[in-house]
């Protein structure tokens, strides 16, 4: 009888145990997500949207022809309005909608759609138009973790910057390399013959460089000076992309990923 | 007596297992578009760019698209690689093709000067690019770049799942070629270790084309690669270029996605009116590149459905490709049927394995008028001789000192169907004499006779009917491009073709063929090129005769 109560006794301690670290772990990471690097030193916090939330960004990509002996001529600037539409289930997440706008004049300019995952803002699926032969055809990606898991996506829109780091749960051990895995379809979906690619981002973050800050007030508005901002660095085999974060800002105030620029003009 | 049935039997279920296991490893994945991308002329600068249809453009418009074109482009000092083509691959993508030529204004434009004006709406598109183009001073610079496996990707989210094209760089040095894929394939296999060998053929629209041709002019070129699985997904960041496809591979990948022209003086709407339909297109940048505040497009044509001028969706559903957008009337429409069949189109390792093979399944003989190892001065005409024990289609190259390769027949628009047992001069009898020696040095012509017609990667072979001149008035045909002599089409006024392609393979390829012809070395690449050109051109005969170029001064000697 002893030895039941000592065994009951060690079960029901085990059970509490696990309880109360899955109710601190729920509530730690609705409250307070964000990046981090390994020293637990420079944070990034998650933007915290909200349906109807609206923001601009100017895009400056790098001409697809440029020969040096021409004269140079700098590329076009585009404008994007971005626009918080709600929250949507996509795969069994509920994930924020968001509409991007493009605001060139024209004929054929693309309007993009992605979902992020409401908890992490882990992106979940974007799609996008593009022309062809006269209309519009609609290309799309959904990508996929561990349940619980996160992971800096980046997706094949490189003259609209949309990819967003991990903000992973705060306390948690420092950034370092993630993994996720893509496929040309809506997440949940099975499509026949379609194969998918598994995907390895280093993410690092840092104290911006003076070159960095620079660039990025360039297209700005508003000055940095005196602001909170981190550089995250997200790195895979193919594409490098370099984010400034402003504390309080719904997105990175300057990205950066080889071919095109962006800055977040008006928030 | 010894039993041996059971042995048999057991050999055979061997080789049935291995059978087996073979097909189980290889594995296929494919894709093609339904739209086939148009071919155009890529507006060499050297010679012009788009100052012609900017002239006439000029002439409707009252503006000064040309004179800014010859400011900007136009030089006899630029490489000669220098062109549009990027401009082409993102109209040819985006816009339906013209394929009638139209009077605007009292201006008559041809199909090749409404291309001409598509490709200015297009001229700096901002585009989603894969991988860094190589050369230009920026980014990673590397040059293995763009990764295979990152490339398999985009092919099958672009062309095997949304029925788009997906445009290529070619080149995988500074200069840059651009061509759209539309319609691939992959095949690959288990090489052990956790890894797997792929080969990768892509077929591509071509830009080898006369400015009015109308339809799609294709280009199949072949890759190598190899890759790993984890976990059931390609590990994108294992992939590797493999053979010589680490050198020649493609640089970066691309599509356009919000279209700009370059230059101030071209109106999308004015474009529009020229070409008959709505055109994809913003107002062009002001100087200093800050977004134009121009007007927005003019409504559009009444008989016009497919543009109604507002902005797509945003809960955008896949569209129906085969949904007719408009009332234009259309002499040759761009059906599904051109997607080439890859039986029938050979790369350019295959042309080079077929030129390289000496079987022969039946007897043909071929010599020039100087006979074999006949001397020639530089221009002077050369006639080939050649009789053919069985009808098929008549391919005759021509291999210069360094490996360079020419097709000397058929021209474009000349048909080369042969009869049996027949003796054929080419050029034909009383045709002005087309083809002359050139390139001091020894050459061999290798006359080649196949079961059915192929398509050659780098040569146009575009027939004549599809290069129009037409007006509102009357449909005409240039009365010096062709001439009717016995029932087929004769092209009097061309030479032999230089084999056009990007430098990297065009070296490579001469390489090879100079160590065959010159060197006397086995034939390269592997045997599986030789194996894949025989499975398509199974049944063919060839034949070789050499002769020597002297030059002018007769101080070259035969070796």
């Amino acid at each position: 009888m002893k030895k039941w109560t000592v065994y009951s006794s060690a079960v029901a301690s085990v059970l509490v145990w696990v309880c109360l670290t899955l109710i601190i772990t729920e509530v730690s990471q609705t409250s307070s997500v964000c990046a981090q690097d390994g020293e637990g030193g420079r944070t990034v916090k998650r933007p915290d949207w909200k349906t109807g939330d609206s923001w601009v960004v100017e895009t400056k990509t790098r001409r697809i022809q440029v020969r040096e002996s021409e004269p140079a001529r700098k590329p076009a600037r585009i404008r994007w309005r971005f626009h918080v539409r709600g929250v949507e289930p996509i795969a069994g997440r509920d994930c924020y909608r968001i509409d991007i706008e493009c605001l060139a004049k024209g004929r054929l300019q693309p309007a993009t759609v992605i979902w992020c995952d409401k908890k992490t803002l882990f992106l979940q699926q974007f799609q996008t138009q593009l022309a062809t032969n006269g209309r519009y055809r609609v290309i799309q990606e959904s990508y996929s973790v561990p349940k619980g898991m996160s992971a800096p996506v980046m997706p094949p829109v490189t003259a609209l910057p949309i990819a967003l780091p991990a903000f992973v749960m705060a306390g948690s051990k420092g950034m370092g390399s993630f993994t996720y895995t893509s496929q040309a379809t809506s997440a949940g979906s099975k499509a026949p013959g379609l194969l998918r690619f598994a995907h390895t981002v280093q993410q690092d973050l840092r104290t911006p460089s003076r070159k960095r800050l620079s660039e990025a007030k360039q297209g700005l508005s508003k000055s940095l000076d005196g602001a909170d901002v981190t550089e995250v660095k997200l790195k895979s085999t193919s594409e490098t992309i370099v984010q400034l974060w402003k504390k309080g800002s719904p997105w990175p105030v300057y990205t950066e990923n080889g071919c095109t620029q962006a800055w977040l003009v008006n928030e | 007596m010894r039993r041996t049935m059971p042995n048999k039997r057991f050999a055979l279920a061997v080789l049935l297992l291995l059978l087996l296991g073979a097909v189980a490893e290889a594995e296929t994945d494919s894709g093609a578009v339904s739209r086939v991308p148009w071919s155009g002329y890529w507006w060499q600068h050297r010679s012009g760019g788009l100052t012609g249809p900017l002239e006439k453009y000029d002439r409707v418009t009252g503006t000064s698209a040309a004179a800014w074109e010859r400011q900007t482009h136009v030089s006899p000092n630029v490489p000669a690689w220098f062109g549009h083509c990027h401009a082409w691959s993102a109209a040819c993508v985006s816009e339906k093709e013209p394929t009638r030529g139209r009077t605007v204004a009292n201006v008559p434009f041809a199909v090749g000067d409404e291309k001409g004006l598509l490709c200015a709406c297009h001229d700096q598109d901002v585009a989603n690019s894969y991988g860094d183009r190589y050369g230009d001073g920026a980014g990673l610079e590397d040059r293995l770049d763009i990764n295979p496996v990152e490339l398999w990707r985009l092919l099958q989210m672009y062309v095997k799942q949304r029925d788009l094209p997906l445009i290529l760089d070619l080149e995988a040095g500074e200069q840059v070629w651009n061509y759209p894929v539309y319609q691939y394939r992959v095949n690959y296999s288990d090489s052990g270790n956790g890894w797997y060998d792929a080969t990768m053929e892509l077929v591509t629209a071509d830009n080898n084309v006369e400015p009015d041709y109308v339809g799609t002019e294709s280009a199949l070129h072949t890759f190598t690669f190899r890759f790993q699985f984890q976990g059931g997904a390609l590990v994108t960041s294992s992939g590797q270029w493999t053979g010589d496809s680490v050198e020649d591979h493609p640089d970066f990948a691309w599509y356009p996605y919000v279209a700009v022209a370059e230059n101030p003086e071209v109106r999308v709407e004015e474009v529009a009116r020229i070409v008959g339909y709505a055109v994809g297109g913003s107002n062009p940048p002001d100087v200093d590149g800050n977004p134009s505040d121009g007007p927005d497009l003019d409504p559009p044509a009444p008989d016009d459905p497919a543009d109604n001028g507002s902005r797509p969706p945003t809960d955008p559903e896949p569209t129906d490709p085969d949904e007719p957008t408009d009332n234009r009337p259309s002499t040759q429409p761009n059906q599904p049927d051109q997607i080439v069949s890859w039986q029938s189109i050979l790369s350019p390792d295959e042309l080079i394995a077929l030129i390289a093979n000496k079987t022969s399944s039946f007897a043909l003989d071929a010599f020039v008028d100087q006979g074999d190892g006949g001397r020639y001065h530089v221009g002077q005409p050369i006639t080939v001789s050649f009789r053919s024990a069985a009808a098929g289609y008549l391919y005759v190259f021509d291999v210069g000192p360094k490996g360079q390769l020419t097709l000397v027949f058929p021209l474009p628009g000349q048909g080369n169907r042969v009869k049996k047992d027949k003796l054929y001069d080419i050029p034909w009898e009383n045709e002005k004499a087309w083809f002359v020696a050139t390139r001091p040095g020894q050459h061999d012509l290798k006359v080649i006779v196949t079961p059915k017609r192929i398509a050659l990667t780098g040569f146009s072979q575009q027939p004549i009917s599809r290069i129009t001149d037409q007006t509102n008035d009357a449909q005409k045909q240039k009365p010096t491009q062709s001439t009717r002599q016995n029932g087929k089409q004769r092209i009097t006024k061309q030479k032999p073709q230089e084999m056009m392609i990007y430098p990297t393979a065009r070296r490579r390829l001469f390489r090879r063929l100079f160590r065959v012809f010159r060197k006397g070395m086995p034939a390269e690449p592997t045997s599986e090129n030789g194996q894949q050109t025989t499975q398509k051109v199974a049944g063919f005969a060839q034949d070789i005769c050499s002769y020597f170029v002297l030059s002018n001064k007769g101080k070259q000697q035969p070796k």
